[in-house]
C-alpha cells in the first residue's frame, strides 16, 4: 500500500485493523476535527433487493457528534462513525488517507461491511 | 445519517417529520412517497398492477410485431396503426418507468428506470415524427415494434423476478404462515375464549390444545406435552415441554393440552425475529460487493455517454460514407445501448444470495444475524470452543466424591447442595442432582454469593459453607468447605455431545485449527481434548480471559471463530472474528454472536463454514457474470456485430437487447437459487449423501 512507503506516515489501530494516515495530511488532520462517515445512495435498479451503495464520507467539523468513536495516536485524533469504525475493525482493513491529485483528503482501501448488530465501542474499552 | 430512517421500499433517507409513515406490528415506518407507502402497505396490489401492465404490453405489442414483420400482409395506414397499437403500450404499461425516470431527475440520481425510458421512448418518438413527417427522413422505417417490446420485455423480466424472488423467500415466508390467526386466552374466571392472536398480551395466559401451533412464546403453566421445534431448529426429534419450560411461536403442540404464559408476542417473539433477521439479510455486505458500489455508482452515467457517442459515432460516419439513412441508426444504436445495459444485475447480485442464504440457513435452526459475518466465515482458520454446553452436554455429573473431616457424607453432601441449590453453574446442578438422586433434602441457603470462575458460598443452617474450584494439580477440581475446613472434594464430568468428535475431526480436515477452552480445571479439559483429537487447550480460563486469547491468536492473522454461550461469553462472541452463540433461542435479539443456533447440533459448525464459503463464492459468480454481462453486451450493442452481420441487424437489436435486459436480472436471481444445490453438493462431500440436510 502507497502508504507503507511514506516515511512519516502514522498508524493508527483500529480494533484489528488500521488507519494510516499519510504524512502530507498528518499537519491537516492535527488542526482540525476529522470526522468520517459513510452516506448511502440508492441503487441503480427501482426495487427493494437493490444493493444501496456506500460512499465514505470525510467531513471538517465543528462538533463531533456525541456518538463518534474517537480514535488517536501521538496526540493525533480521528473520528470515525460506529459503521466504519466496525467496518475497519471486523474487515481487519488497512486504510490510508492521503491527499489526492485535486489536493483534497481521500481514502483508499476501505470496504464497508454493513450494519453488524454488535458495537465496535462495545468491545474496544480502549478507545473514548 | 446512522439514525435517520430509511424508506423500507426504495432505500431512501427520509425525515422523520415526514406526513407518509405507517405503523405495522408496533413499529412506525416512513416513506419517500405516497408510491412506496401503497406499495408497502398492499404489496398484493403492486402485484395485480404488474399484471394489468404486462397484460396491456403483451395484448398490443404482439399485433405490432406481427404487422412489422409479417412484411407480407399489406395493411393500410400501417405507420398509423402501428402507433395506435403502440399508445397503449408506452403510456400505460410503460408509465411506471417515466415516474421513476422523473423521481430519479429529482434526485439527481440516475437508475435503470431512466435508461428504460430514454429508450422506448426515443424509439417511439422517432417513429411517431416518421410516421406523421414521412418526407422529412424519406424512407425511414418506424420501430414501434422496439419501443413497445422493450417495455413488454422488460415487464415480463420483472414479473418473473418478483416470482423467483418470493419463491426464493419461500422457507421465510413459510415462517409467517405458521403463526394462527386465532388463539384460545383463559381468563381469570377460568373461561376459555378465542381471540385474534395479535391481540394477546405478555402476562396472558394461552391454552394449546393437541395439533395446534404456539401463536406465542411463553413458559409452560402446567400440562406436558411433545413439542415439534423442527420449523424453528431443523429438529426433527420433538422435545418434551414441562412446567416451567419455554414454549415459542410456530412449533406444534403434539400430545397434550399445555397452558402457557404468553412472553412474546407478535416482532418481538423467536419467530418473527427470525424472518426480520432473514429479510434483513440482504443489506448485509461481503466485501466483494465493493466492486458492484462503484460500478453501480458510475454505471449509468456511462451507459448514457457510451450511447451518445455510438450514436454520434454512427450517424457521422455513415453520413460521411454516403449511406442514406445515418439518423435512424444512429437513434437505434442509442437504444439498443441504453436498453441492453443492466444495472439490476449488479445491483441484485450481493443481497439476493445472502438472502437466500440466509434463508437457506434458518431451516437448519441457523439463525445469521449479522450476514457480512458470512465473508469472514468463508476465511476462519480457527475454531475455539467453549467447553461447557458446547462440546459437552451442558450438566456433568458427579463421578466421584471423597470426604474429609468430622461431617458425615450425607451432611456434607446435604450442605454443598443446598448452597449449589441457588446457583444456575453446572457443577452446582450435578451436585443438586446427585443429592436428589440420594434422596437427602434440600435445606435453605442464606447470604449467598457466587464469584465468577471461583465458586459459591453462604450459610446453611449455621454453618459457612464454600463450593470452590479447587487448586490446580489436585484430583477433584471442585472442594468442599465447612466453617473454613476442607470437608470433601468432588469430581465432575460432562459427556460428549453427540457429533462433537467427527465436527472436530471434519474441521481439522478442512484444514481449520481447533481449540478448547474452558473455566475448568486441566485434568477435566485435557480428557475431553484427548477424546476429541485436540491439543491446543486452555484450561481454568476466567470469563474475560477467554477474549485475550481470542486477540492473540488475531495478533497471528488467524481468522477465529468462537463457539459458546450467547449470554456468558458476550465479550468472546463479539471479539471473534465470527461469534457462533449456541443452543440459545429464549431471545436472540439479547443473545450475542454473529450467528445463534437454536438447536444443540454441533455439526451446524461445519455447516456454517460451508454456507460461509459456498456464499461468499456465488456472490462473486453473480457479480462476475453482471459484470462480464454488461461488459460484452455494451459494445455489442454499440455495434461490433455491424462488422459480420451488416446494419440489418440494428433491426432487431434493440429487442434483442430488451430481452436481454428483462432476463439478466432473473438469470441472477436464478443462478442465486442454485446455492441451495451447491450447499447441498458441499455437504454430501463432508456428511456423505445420508445427510444432505438442507
Amino acid at each position: 500500500m502507497d502508504g507503507e512507503n511514506l516515511k512519516n506516515n502514522l498508524t493508527i489501530n483500529v480494533g484489528n485493523g488500521k488507519i494510516v494516515i499519510g504524512e502530507n495530511v498528518i499537519p491537516y488532520i492535527s488542526n482540525n476535527h476529522i470526522f468520517i462517515t459513510v452516506r448511502k445512495e440508492k441503487g441503480p435498479c427501482v426495487d427493494q433487493s437493490c444493493q444501496i451503495i456506500t460512499k465514505v464520507n470525510i467531513q471538517k467539523l465543528d462538533k463531533i457528534p456525541d456518538d463518534a468513536i474517537r480514535v488517536e495516536k501521538n496526540g493525533i485524533s480521528l473520528f470515525l462513525n460506529r459503521e466504519v469504525a466496525n467496518s475497519i475493525d471486523r474487515g481487519r482493513e488497512n486504510v490510508l488517507l492521503k491527499k489526492t491529485l485535486a489536493g483534497k483528503i481521500g481514502i483508499r482501501g476501505f470496504t464497508y461491511i454493513g450494519e453488524d448488530s454488535q458495537s465496535f465501542s462495545d468491545h474496544h474499552s480502549n478507545l473514548s | 445519517m446512522g439514525n435517520t430512517p430509511t424508506d423500507p421500499v426504495c432505500g431512501m433517507y427520509v425525515p422523520e417529520n415526514t406526513d407518509l409513515f405507517l405503523e405495522k406490528d408496533g413499529r412506525k415506518y416512513y416513506f419517500c412517497s405516497k408510491g412506496c407507502m401503497d406499495k408497502f402497505a398492499s404489496p398484493e396490489k403492486e402485484i395485480k398492477k404488474l399484471k394489468e401492465r404486462l397484460a396491456v404490453a403483451w395484448t398490443f405489442s404482439v399485433p405490432v410485431l406481427l404487422i412489422t414483420y409479417l412484411t407480407f400482409l399489406s395493411v393500410p395506414y400501417r405507420n398509423y396503426i402501428l402507433l395506435f397499437l403502440a399508445i397503449p403500450v408506452q403510456f400505460f404499461s410503460g408509465l411506471g418507468f417515466y415516474d421513476g425516470a422523473i423521481h430519479s431527475i429529482k434526485n439527481r440520481s440516475a437508475n435503470m428506470d431512466l435508461l428504460v425510458s430514454l429508450g422506448t421512448l426515443t424509439a417511439f418518438f422517432f417513429s411517431l415524427f416518421i410516421t406523421v413527417f414521412p418526407d422529412v427522413i424519406r424512407s425511414a422505417g418506424v420501430y414501434f415494434d422496439a419501443s413497445s417490446f422493450i417495455i413488454t420485455m422488460i415487464l415480463t423480466g420483472n414479473y418473473i423476478e418478483s416470482i423467483t424472488k418470493q419463491r426464493a423467500n419461500r422457507s421465510a415466508m413459510r415462517l409467517i404462515d405458521m403463526i394462527p390467526d386465532t388463539a384460545h386466552i383463559v381468563r381469570e374466571n377460568g373461561k376459555i375464549e378465542d381471540i385474534k392472536s395479535d391481540l394477546l398480551k405478555p402476562g396472558d395466559i394461552i391454552s394449546v390444545r393437541v395439533g395446534e401451533i404456539f401463536p406465542v412464546d411463553g413458559e409452560v403453566l402446567d400440562g406436558e406435552s411433545d413439542v415439534d421445534k423442527s420449523i424453528l431448529t431443523g429438529e426433527q426429534n420433538p422435545v418434551t415441554a414441562h412446567k416451567g419450560d419455554m414454549v415459542f411461536s410456530g412449533t406444534k403442540n403434539l400430545n397434550g393440552t399445555l397452558n402457557v404464559k404468553v412472553i412474546n408476542t407478535g416482532r418481538d417473539s423467536t419467530l418473527s425475529q427470525i424472518y426480520e433477521l432473514i429479510q434483513r439479510a440482504s443489506s448485509g455486505r461481503a466485501k466483494v460487493q465493493r466492486i458492484a458500489d462503484v460500478f453501480s455508482s458510475y454505471f449509468v452515467p456511462a451507459v448514457l455517454i457510451s450511447a451518445f457517442a455510438s450514436a454520434i459515432f454512427w450517424f457521422l460516419y455513415l453520413r460521411n460514407s454516403g449511406y442514406a439513412y445515418p439518423l435512424e441508426i444512429a437513434v437505434l444504436a442509442f437504444v439498443s445501448v441504453v436498453v441492453i445495459a443492466c444495472p439490476c444485475a449488479i445491483g441484485l447480485a450481493g443481497p439476493i444470495t445472502l438472502l437466500i442464504s440466509s434463508s437457506i440457513s434458518s431451516e437448519s435452526g441457523i439463525v445469521i444475524k449479522n450476514s457480512s459475518s458470512l465473508d469472514r466465515l468463508s476465511k476462519v482458520n480457527r475454531v475455539i470452543f467453549d467447553k461447557t454446553g458446547t462440546l459437552t452436554e451442558n450438566t456433568p455429573s458427579v463421578t466421584e466424591i471423597s470426604f474429609s473431616g468430622n461431617l458425615d457424607e450425607n451432611e456434607t453432601i446435604q450442605l454443598a447442595a443446598s448452597l449449589e441449590s441457588q446457583s444456575n453453574h453446572p457443577a452446582g446442578r450435578a451436585i443438586v442432582n446427585m443429592a436428589t438422586e440420594k434422596g437427602i433434602d434440600i435445606l435453605k441457603a442464606w447470604d449467598v454469593k457466587e464469584i465468577p470462575g471461583k465458586g459459591i458460598e453462604g450459610v446453611v443452617n449455621g454453618k459457612m459453607v464454600q463450593v470452590m474450584r479447587n487448586d490446580p494439580g489436585t484430583d477433584h477440581s471442585i472442594k468442599i468447605m465447612v466453617d473454613k475446613l476442607y470437608c470433601g472434594g468432588v469430581r465432575i464430568e460432562y459427556e460428549l455431545r453427540n457429533g462433537a468428535k467427527e465436527t472436530v475431526k471434519k474441521l481439522q480436515s478442512m484444514g481449520i485449527g481447533v481449540s478448547i477452552v474452558s473455566g475448568d480445571a486441566r485434568p477435566e479439559v485435557e480428557r475431553i481434548g484427548n477424546i476429541l483429537g485436540v491439543t491446543d487447550i486452555y484450561s481454568e480460563v476466567l470469563p474475560d480471559q477467554k477474549s485475550e486469547i481470542i486477540k492473540d491468536l488475531q495478533n497471528h492473522d488467524e481468522y477465529v471463530m468462537f463457539v459458546g454461550d450467547g449470554i456468558n461469553d458476550a465479550v468472546a462472541l463479539e471479539t471473534a472474528d465470527v461469534g457462533v452463540a449456541m443452543g440459545s433461542g429464549s431471545d436472540i435479539a439479547r443473545d450475542s454472536g454473529d450467528i445463534i443456533l437454536l438447536n444443540n447440533q454441533i455439526e451446524n459448525i461445519v455447516k456454517l463454514r460451508i454456507i460461509g464459503e459456498d456464499t461468499i463464492s456465488k456472490i462473486k459468480q453473480n457479480i462476475g457474470w453482471a459484470f462480464g454481462y454488461n461488459t460484452v453486451l455494451i459494445p455489442v450493442a454499440a455495434g461490433i456485430p455491424v462488422a459480420f452481420f451488416g446494419l440489418a441487424i440494428y433491426g432487431f437489436l434493440p429487442i434483442l437487447g430488451a430481452f436481454a435486459m428483462g432476463m439478466s436480472s432473473v438469470s441472477v436471481v436464478m443462478n442465486s437459487m442454485l446455492l441451495r444445490r451447491k450447499i447441498n453438493k458441499s455437504m454430501v462431500k463432508y456428511f456423505g449423501s445420508a445427510n444432505s440436510p438442507v
